[in-house]
């Protein structure tokens, strides 16, 4: 017996006698057929599966009986709806049923699982159009007919959903929204169900709302229509059939006109047509694409990083999520109005399928950067006094950033450690002339062959890329390779925050030049090093900070106070002797590439496209203010080209806002949660305080029994002292005898309800057997 | 009365349920799907049609009481039946009706709630058997029937006219019908003392003595001409009826008995053929008020004549004393009464 509702008062159909007068609803009720009652919350759980399951298939457009299904479904419906008709149905039903399942599971089990698996494939191939990607998985069907497996295996699960969606309907008159939580994924691939389904799904939603907020849908052990609640004092109906028919009629005929209607006037061909992907969709697509190749394992990062890096280890992050505080300061003097690049960490050799860049270290573990010949070659023409040559000073304070070099283009002091909280000075020679520091000389492949490796496991695919991408003219050409490289990389690959992890066993390149397609610097530097590679160019890569002139201009600080001639010395293109001060946050780490030309030596070659998408630590965030301030924060955002700081501090400003309302309504929800039982005990103390003696007997008492009652509910349903006394002894927390007992009844009833005060000795009495639970 | 329809909103469901429709709008505004937009129509219009619903049918429903009889005995069941009539096409799962029950005679009331479905152009009944143990005229009302809509979002009220009474006589509470024979014999004692000199016109009979006559009733003068005992026969005694005096004090239980008591004399005075007099206190009209019952019909008029005052009027403490004001040709009278906690009856001289 689980589904038939059973309490004390069920199946009371007299009100206790009151004023002289005794009301009962039994013999004089029309009585309803309860199997009237039952058919119908059949009906209504056939709606919602069939209905659920309709929309699910008929939106993957795959192919099965739908006559099978539908008479399969209706037939579980009803004989599980049945099943509550009585007692002994309802005990020999479910172990029916559990029997049923089992078997029929273990049956048709290859089916079962073969159907389900056809059905899982259908879903990867329809996301694998939608993100148009070819990196899903797909499982083995065992049975070559799909249509026969299908049905088998969606009239089974079927059958279960009817079992699971019956007890709900029957016992709580609840929605199984789980349906809904499904109905997601076609949703959001872009699938439409048939409307017949719809309207079905639709109207079952409808129904159990509408059941529900009635109440009167629990069926109970007797057959009477009408019963008495005490609670309340009223006769209540226990069950309409009739009326609930009409209801269910009413609603189907209301959702079959209104999306008919609706479908004929702007059919779903139309709507398909004129859709558009919304902005907090296209947010998340990168995730929900992680997610269906990766599963749940997709939203979680497997290395700690810093704006995606991780000293050459690649694949381990599915999001880099920006926290976008100060990690380094910088103070020098910018001479050009190119990026400044800071090198952490140098990659050697690539080590396919461990997913990570080898490098020199140390004997502490440290990367060693090597400073190369182009150092030498630029400190001689500064010291030599050349025209075009300079010499500068970084400083670099390490705030939150690991222990490590921050090695600024051009220094040879690559032996300078940054501790946290320590300040790092640099000095450097910037590359002021243009033209060739030595003369063009054959590259001594030798020399760098370390430079030059292209991993056996990586061949096939940067060969096929390379064919693809049209490099293949770029033989040895650094120039063009690295331009050419860069267009095809911003027209086919984009550039993502979120590019998810690498699969497990899948090499990081392989699957981002093959399968993946998207990614963030990494993905970029570390394919763009291999492609060079095998193109014959000498190259490497690099990880560090990267700080554009943007950034000086929007976050710099000038520094007055400091002597330009302590951070500078020499010809500047600027022309400029001001010296700033720039934040360098977790969204300025990044990774290039460094090809090597034989005239300049290792210079910069920046591949990674230009990124349109939104930081991930705010989009969706800012999606919603877009959402809900009728998209003027996306605005806000466009002028942000033209008033950045003024614009970025009103958006600092309304985010804010918004989220200090949001924390103090969760401040003060949680202070409603933990102060109410408190002022509950206060106003109980203050009453008890201002009571008498009688008052504080009664207020003590009642305490006591709520205090027991809240673990033991059978206790609520003893009204008077005497049932609660009894109950108290009978169930060992009451350890006197029941003569004591009695007198306890006597003097709580004389405090309760007479006006004569009870004795300090009665009073005395009651508490020494309250006392053992204590007051409060 | 004029049928004026009010509402009451729910807010908290409305609230929840406009939560349930921002859902589904905000999860169409991000994933812009056909059957999110399906969904969204059907739930925006269906409060609509609810709400239009509820008032349509409120307007267009109909209550009735329905009571079986009017006059009831003491313990007797009764089948009160309350009867939904709605001509429309549109149903509704819940509306309720409040009706009040009140017993006007001892003045106390119950309030109980009706909660019935409302059948689609059909009629809804719900039959309630009502048990009265206590004596009084019990007055069945309701003056306001409400209807929720089927999504549950308002509450549609309509005043509505119920009202129906009920008079509950003591009836098998009074079956054990007390000897009454000393009470009229007591009467005619009275009656004679009052008179001058032999009179017969109260004796309808002469007859030999029968061993247990009262020796009172030997007519002297005739045994002592016949030589043997005669014995005076009577049929009635003092006037041509019974006068019964409801002596009410403030406690419904002895007041419940008094009447009680008093049923059972009356009913035994009209099966020996006496009429009886029923005489009680009217407070609001400071007089007193003479019931006449020569059967059993009458004697329940009677009663329901009694009940239409309420207790609380029918009490004088001084009643007694002023039966002789009001009435100073009226030689005895019973009084029903309580005394020392129990209920007392007493045959009275009226002074």
């Amino acid at each position: 017996m689980i589904g038939i509702r059973r309490n004390k008062k069920e199946g009371e159909t007299a009100a206790y006698p009151e004023k002289g007068i005794i009301i009962s609803c039994d013999g004089a009720c029309q009585e309803e057929k309860r199997k009237y009652t039952l058919l119908l919350k059949g009906l209504l759980v056939y709606l919602i599966v069939m209905g659920a399951m309709g929309c699910f298939l008929s939106s993957l457009d795959i192919k099965y009986s739908a006559i099978t299904l539908h008479l399969v479904i209706f037939a579980c419906a009803m004989f599980c709806s049945m099943l509550y008709y009585n007692k002994y149905w309802e005990n020999v039903g479910y172990l029916f049923l559990l029997f049923m399942v089992l078997f029929l599971g273990n049956l048709f089990s290859k089916y079962i699982n073969s159907g389900f698996y056809a059905i899982a494939n259908e879903i990867s191939n329809r996301a694998a159009v939608f993100f148009d990607t070819s990196a899903m998985r797909n499982y083995a069907e065992q049975i070559g007919n799909r249509y026969v497996a299908v049905t088998i295996s969606m009239s089974f699960i079927g059958c279960v959903c009817c079992i699971t969606t019956n007890i709900m309907v029957s016992r709580k008159m609840r929605f199984p929204f789980l349906s809904f939580v499904i109905m997601l994924i076609p949703m959001y691939l872009e699938l439409e169900p048939d409307i017949i389904y719809v309207i079905m799904y639709v109207s079952s939603l409808v129904l159990v709302y509408i059941i529900g907020v009635n109440g009167h849908y629990a069926l109970t052990l007797n057959n009477n229509t009408y019963e008495y609640q005490s609670k309340g004092k009223k006769f209540t109906y226990t069950y309409a059939a009739r009326t609930n028919a009409g209801i269910v009629a009413a609603v189907l005929i209301i959702s079959a006109v209104l999306l008919g209607a609706f479908s004929i006037i702007f059919p779903k061909e139309q709507f398909r047509s004129a859709r558009t992907m919304s902005s907090i969709k296209k947010s998340t697509m990168d995730t929900v694409e992680n997610i269906s190749i990766l599963g749940l394992m997709g939203l979680f990062n497997f290395s700690s990083n810093t704006g995606g890096l991780t000293n050459g280890v690649l694949g381990g992050i599915s999001s880099v999520r920006l926290d976008l505080e100060t990690d380094l300061i910088v103070e020098f003097t910018p001479y050009n109005d190119e990026r400044v690049y800071l090198k952490t960490f140098v990659g050697e050799t690539y080590l396919p399928y461990s997913n990570r860049w080898s490098s020199q270290v140390d004997y502490n573990g440290q990367a060693i950067v090597e400073a190369d010949e182009t150092v030498a070659l630029l400190k001689k023409r500064y010291e030599d006094g050349e025209e075009y040559s300079a010499k500068g000073v970084m400083k670099i304070t390490n705030v939150a950033a690991a222990i490590g070099m921050y090695l600024p283009y051009y220094s040879e002091e690559t032996d300078k450690l940054t501790f946290v909280g320590r300040t790092q000075e640099y000095t450097y020679y910037p590359r002021v002339y243009n033209g060739p520091l030595k003369e063009k000389e054959d590259i001594d492949y030798y020399a760098m062959r370390q430079w030059m490796g292209v991993p056996r496991d990586n061949v096939e695919v940067i060969s096929t890329f390379v064919s693809e991408a049209g490099l293949t003219s770029f033989q040895g050409d650094a120039e063009g390779a690295v331009k050419a490289l860069a267009e095809y990389y911003q027209d086919n690959i984009p550039y993502t925050l979120r590019p998810g992890m690498t699969p497990y066993r899948k090499d990081f390149v392989n699957y981002f030049l093959a399968e993946n397609k998207r990614g963030y610097c990494a993905h970029f530097a570390s394919a763009a090093t291999l492609i060079f590679r095998y193109l014959g160019i000498p190259a490497r890569y690099v990880e560090g900070y990267a700080i554009d002139p943007t950034d000086i201009a929007g976050r710099g600080e000038l520094l007055s106070d400091k002597e330009y001639s302590q951070y500078y010395d020499g010809y500047s293109p600027l022309q400029t002797d001001a010296v700033v001060s720039v934040d360098a946050t977790d969204a300025n780490a990044h990774a290039w590439v460094e090809v090597y030309d034989s005239e300049v030596g290792w210079i910069v070659a920046e591949v990674t496209p230009i990124s349109y998408e939104e930081e991930p630590g705010e989009s969706l965030w800012q999606r919603l203010m877009d959402f809900l301030t009728g998209g003027q924060d996306s605005e806000n955002q466009d002028d942000e080209d033209t008033d950045e700081q003024e614009e970025t501090g009103l958006d600092e400003q309304t985010r804010q806002l918004y989220a200090n309302v949001l924390w103090c309504i969760a401040a003060i929800f949680i202070i409603i949660l933990i102060c109410r039982p408190l002022v509950k005990k206060l106003i109980l103390l203050n009453n008890y305080r201002n009571s008498d003696r009688n008052g504080r007997l009664v207020i003590r008492y009642q305490n006591y029994i709520r205090k027991i009652a809240r673990k033991n509910k059978e206790l609520t349903k003893m009204v008077n002292h005497e049932e609660q006394i009894d109950w108290l002894l009978h169930n060992g927390f009451w350890k006197t005898d029941l003569k004591e007992g009695r007198e306890c009844v006597q003097i709580l009833e004389k405090a309760a309800f007479s006006q004569t005060e009870v004795s300090e000795e009665e009073f005395e009495k009651v508490i020494r057997n309250i006392n053992k639970k204590g007051f409060l | 009365m004029e049928e004026k329809i009010r509402f009451r909103l729910r807010p908290i469901r409305i609230i929840s349920y406009l939560i349930s429709i921002g859902l589904d709008i905000f999860l169409y505004y991000v994933l812009h799907s056909y059957f999110l937009l399906l969904m969204a129509i059907v739930m925006s219009t269906m409060p609509f049609v609810s709400i239009a619903g509820a008032f349509y049918t409120c307007k267009n429903l109909k209550a009735e009481l329905g009571i079986g009889k009017s006059t009831l005995e003491y313990g007797e069941e009764l089948l009160i039946e309350i009867r939904l009539k709605n001509h429309v096409w549109f149903p509704a799962l819940q509306s309720s009706i409040k009706v009040n029950i009140s017993n006007t005679f001892l003045e106390n009331k119950i309030e109980r709630v009706l909660e019935m479905p409302v059948k689609a152009h059909g009629e809804s009944k719900l039959g309630l058997s009502f048990r009265f143990i206590n004596l009084g005229r019990f007055t069945v009302e309701a003056d306001t029937f409400s209807l929720q809509d089927i999504m549950g979002l308002i509450i549609v009220k309509k005043p509505i006219d119920i009202l129906g009474e009920v008079y509950v006589l003591p009836g098998s509470a009074a079956d054990a019908l007390p000897d009454v024979t000393n009470f009229m014999a007591g009467a005619a004692e009275v009656e004679e003392s009052t008179h001058k000199g032999s009179d017969f016109s109260e004796v309808s009979d002469i007859r030999e003595y029968i061993p247990g006559d009262r020796i009172r009733d030997i007519h002297w003068k005739i045994s002592a001409r016949c030589n043997e005992l005669m014995v005076k026969e009577r049929v009635a005694t003092a006037g041509s009826e019974m006068v019964l005096f409801l002596d009410f004090v403030k406690n419904e239980e002895a007041a419940q008995h008094i009447l009680t008591y008093t049923y059972s004399l009356a009913c035994a005075f009209i099966r020996q053929r006496l009429p009886v007099c029923v005489l009680c206190w009217n407070q609001s009209e400071y007089c007193f008020n003479e019931y006449r019952c020569a059967s059993d019909a009458e004697l329940a008029q009677t009663y329901s004549e009694v009940y239409r005052l309420p207790l609380t009027a029918r009490i004088n403490e001084e009643g007694m004393r002023l039966i002789g004001n009001f009435f100073p040709y009226l030689k005895t009278y019973i009084c029903v009464g309580l005394k020392d906690g129990s209920v007392q009856v007493g045959m009275l001289e009226n002074m």
